[in-house]
């Protein structure tokens, strides 16, 4: 036996799997081999030292400590606007009401940039004299931010109707859909085996976005 | 009067019982601290990680159910998770925490040795812990749960998500590269004096 055969089987030799003339190999090379001899040695001491921590008495302030981290947590969860949604409702409905939002933006800053007014057309094919060019541009400067004044005011005309309705729709079904989301979760947490922390992420009821 | 049960302490303190709270940190910091000084060798880091590992008990209290088990075995199951991602996270920084002075400031409770055998004891934890740091985290990991944790080898594929075979290598491997890296640091620490205070067995 080579050292590099001794070494492959050190872990199966210190649990006691080695029979017969493995065993016997094994133990020849480590009487002919100090080097090998010597690893296993610091092995095992290694391995008694782990196996005899001791078991200490914590700090006298860590409970204080802890008490302090959670008290603060919880201030945090309580003084965050924002934590009905993160409590209330699961991810689906979270991340449609992110997408409403995204293609709001999108919607308006599309209007503001492609919607021009219809007159500029026909400056466009005016008079080009100095004076004209500098009039048109002034009067197209002026136009512009006329329409997109417009643009805006649209938009948050019709950005309000939307969530006026959405609004009325959660109100209406708020009850139905919350006590359908807890029932679900209830399900899927009866399922798990283990104690180990879930994402919330696998706990998403499959029906839930056909429900709302 | 009969102890209040843990499945009780959790209803009450779901119920905003601040004190039900503090029951279960009192009844169980022991093993959370020593969970996490086990699996880092360092006391302040424990400290640090006990901290850690209460708050995500706290925030995952709902979570718990009775029929899922005992309490004790699911807040072990939770604080070790935690600390093999800290070991997969920190990596780097694994050395950072814990010059031998920190044993000098500690109050030590343990019931069979004296104080002088319990810092030499200590300091030779702490220092094959450092040594531990310089493996790579697979070899580490699985190594802290097989000595340390003293968990079988199936448990530790379990746990990891890795073959058997591979499990057993790696712990092969950890342990032979640990017995080297202890023993080149026991010699500069000869040379230098200044590694992990090694002791005058060691040296």
């Amino acid at each position: 036996m080579n050292c590099q055969a001794f070494e492959e089987q050190v872990t199966a030799y210190l649990d006691g799997e080695l029979r017969g003339s493995e065993l016997t190999r094994f133990e020849q090379h480590m009487k002919e081999c100090t080097l090998c001899a010597m690893l296993i040695e610091n092995i095992q001491e290694n391995i008694a030292i782990f196996q005899d921590i001791p078991d200490l008495a914590p700090p006298p302030h860590l409970a204080v400590k802890i008490m302090e981290a959670t008290r603060v947590s919880k201030k945090g969860l309580r003084g965050n606007p924002l934590e009905f949604l993160r409590l209330e409702f699961p991810l689906v409905p979270r991340l449609a009401a992110a997408a409403l939002v995204l293609l709001f933006m999108l919607t308006l800053g599309f209007n503001l940039l492609t919607q021009y007014p219809a007159d500029m057309t026909e400056l466009q094919q005016g008079d080009a004299d100095l004076v004209s060019l500098v009039d048109y541009n002034s009067n197209r400067l002026v136009t512009k931010a006329v329409q997109a004044y417009q643009n805006v005011e649209e938009s948050y005309e019709t950005a309000a109707t939307f969530f006026t309705g959405v609004k009325e729709f959660i109100e209406s079904n708020y009850e139905q859909v919350k006590s359908a989301f807890r029932g679900q979760e209830k399900k899927e947490e009866e399922k798990e085996p283990e104690p180990k922390e879930m994402n919330q992420t696998q706990n998403m009821p499959g029906h839930l976005s056909k429900s709302a | 009067m009969d102890e209040i049960s843990d499945f009780q302490l959790v209803e009450s303190c779901l119920e905003g019982d601040d004190t039900a709270w503090k029951d279960i940190v009192q009844r169980y910091q022991r093993l959370i601290y020593n969970l996490a000084y086990r699996f880092t060798g360092r006391f302040e880091l424990a400290e640090e990680l006990s901290q850690e590992i209460f708050l995500k008990i706290y925030r995952s209290l709902k979570k718990y159910r009775k029929q899922r088990g005992e309490f004790k075995g699911w807040i072990t199951v939770m604080a070790r998770n935690y600390l093999i991602d800290y070991i997969r996270k920190e990596k780097k920084n694994w050395n950072r925490y814990g010059g031998t002075d920190e044993l000098d400031t500690l109050d030590y409770k343990t019931d069979d040795i004296s104080p002088y055998g319990h810092v030499e004891k200590l300091e030779k934890i702490q220092f094959v812990h450092r040594c531990l740091g310089e493996l790579s985290v697979d070899l580490r990991e699985s190594l802290i749960l097989r000595e340390i944790e003293g968990m079988s080898y199936d448990e530790i594929a379990t746990q990891l998500s890795a073959p058997l075979g591979t499990i057993k290598s790696r712990i092969n491997r950890a342990r032979i590269e640990l017995a080297r890296i202890v023993n080149m640091r026991r010699l500069s620490g000869a040379a230098t004096g200044d590694f992990g205070r090694p002791t005058e067995e060691a040296l």
